[in-house]
């Protein structure tokens, strides 16, 4: 599966300005770590992060002998720069984002905000169904915090053979919770094709389908936030 | 390093010894912000020094300390005593906050850090993560304050310790750094902090020579 991560951001300046001082920060066989800027337009940067880790492997044999390996391990962070709402979309990132954030704050002279998104999936899904023009079911769902007595909430995970929208509702009734992640079920090209979403703004898509959904994904992505 | 009245008065007497032994003057400089009046340069210094740090890459930075410049009226101002707009300012800035403390992760690029900065407030202490450019890399974490941070004086800074890399993956708790390395990695915030109090200096006079050319264009 594609993971892909959306973010809110504000940008200091135009994408074009932002996309050359990223630009001026390249990945080189000297530096450790640096972008790869593959298209900058005025709405959109594309490019890549890159990191690359030099670290030492020591091997014992079993007379007590050491060796020490130099080694080298690079990680990759596709990413698109958005100028609107979703403003960054980071595809099979690391699980640590920091340093690609403050790669960019150094780009944008210490006078960018970036903030993490939290969104309503349901909106999300009422969005993408209208976008894709199919019927969507969720089969899998993950609710948690819900209110179940005073103290005492319970997080709660659904797997069905038909849509669990429906039994959730019944099973919470008006109880508090919070819809974290889902499991979405669409008919297309013949197949049916299985995409995850998270309320924190993430995606998994089959890596065979990325291409067609990841641009409906994005488009049908809800620009309200929650509270 | 303290920046207290003692170790200024070991400061003075080691410099004195060492002039002698030199037989000349030994030029220092001394890290302090107070002449900038501007918000945006005092917090400039941090930015830079953090980010420039010869050796390091910045990764994190996870404290910050931002604080309201506030200046007094000067001396020629006219001050009305027992002034009634004095006393509503007064009872205004009862409301008004003066400092704040952020803890987190990426904290400059968060919407309160800019918020504040927007409204202007300074950056008067700061915690940081940088990682050495040198095998096997540590994540060193440092931390940079002034004392009197109003007056931008008694500039104190710490190496923290370490975050060593383990299977590629850096560890979760923070590590004592060896003494010899220690040293290193303070003597080049030194020589970082000296060569941005210049930059900010020639910075600020050139905006200065600006203001006059555009108050004065003849």
């Amino acid at each position: 599966m594609n993971r892909v991560r959306w973010l809110n951001a504000q940008w200091p300046s135009t994408m074009r300005t932002i996309g050359s001082k990223l630009k001026a920060m390249p990945f080189s066989e000297d530096s450790l770590d640096g972008f790869a800027i593959e298209r900058i337009r005025d709405e959109f940067i594309e490019g890549r992060y890159i990191e690359k880790y030099l670290y030492q492997e020591i091997i014992a044999d079993p007379f007590g002998k050491e060796e020490v390996i130099e080694r080298a391990s690079y990680r990759s962070t596709e990413f698109t720069l958005f100028s609107q709402f979703p403003c960054i979309e980071l595809r099979n990132n690391q699980r640590s984002i920091k340093e690609f954030i403050n790669r960019l704050l150094l780009a944008c002279n210490f006078t960018l905000i970036v903030s993490p998104i939290t969104v309503n999936l349901l909106d999300w899904i009422t969005a993408l169904q209208n976008a894709t023009g199919k019927t969507i079911i969720i089969d899998s769902l993950q609710v948690s915090g819900v209110a179940l007595e005073e103290g005492i909430t319970g997080k709660i995970l659904l797997k069905g053979d038909r849509d669990v929208r429906e039994a959730i509702g019944n099973i919470v009734g008006s109880k508090k919770y919070t819809l974290e992640k889902v499991q979405v079920k669409i008919a297309a090209e013949g197949k049916i094709i299985s995409i995850h979403l998270a309320n924190n703004g993430m995606a998994k898509i089959p890596p065979d389908h990325t291409s067609s959904f990841l641009p409906l994904l994005r488009q049908s992505f809800p620009e309200k936030k929650l509270e | 390093m303290p920046a207290n009245d003692r170790m200024n008065v070991i400061f003075g007497r080691l410099k004195d010894k060492l002039d002698i032994k030199q037989k000349r003057v030994i030029q220092t400089i001394r890290i302090e912000i107070g002449e900038f009046e501007s918000p945006a340069l005092r917090t400039e210094f941090f930015t830079a020094l953090i980010s420039k740090l010869k050796g390091f890459s910045l990764r994190n930075v996870t404290s910050v300390k931002v604080e309201r410049l506030i200046i007094s009226p000067e001396e020629s101002e006219l001050d009305f005593e027992d002034d009634q707009e004095d006393e509503e300012a007064e009872q205004e800035a009862l409301a008004l906050v003066k400092k704040v403390a952020l803890k987190g992760d990426t904290l400059l690029a968060s919407e309160e850090y800019q918020s504040f900065a927007e409204k202007g407030f300074f950056i008067t202490s700061i915690i940081w993560r940088s990682m050495l450019k040198k095998v096997p890399h540590p994540m060193i974490e440092f931390e940079a304050a002034f004392e009197e941070p109003i007056h931008g004086k008694g500039f104190k800074y710490f190496v923290r310790g370490a975050y060593n890399m383990v299977d590629k993956h850096y560890t979760k708790t923070i590590r004592p750094v060896d003494a010899d390395d220690k040293e290193l990695y303070l003597s080049i915030i030194e020589d970082t902090a000296a060569s941005t109090i210049n930059a900010l200096r020639k910075k600020f006079q050139t905006e200065v020579n600006d203001s006059q050319v555009q108050e004065d264009p003849a």
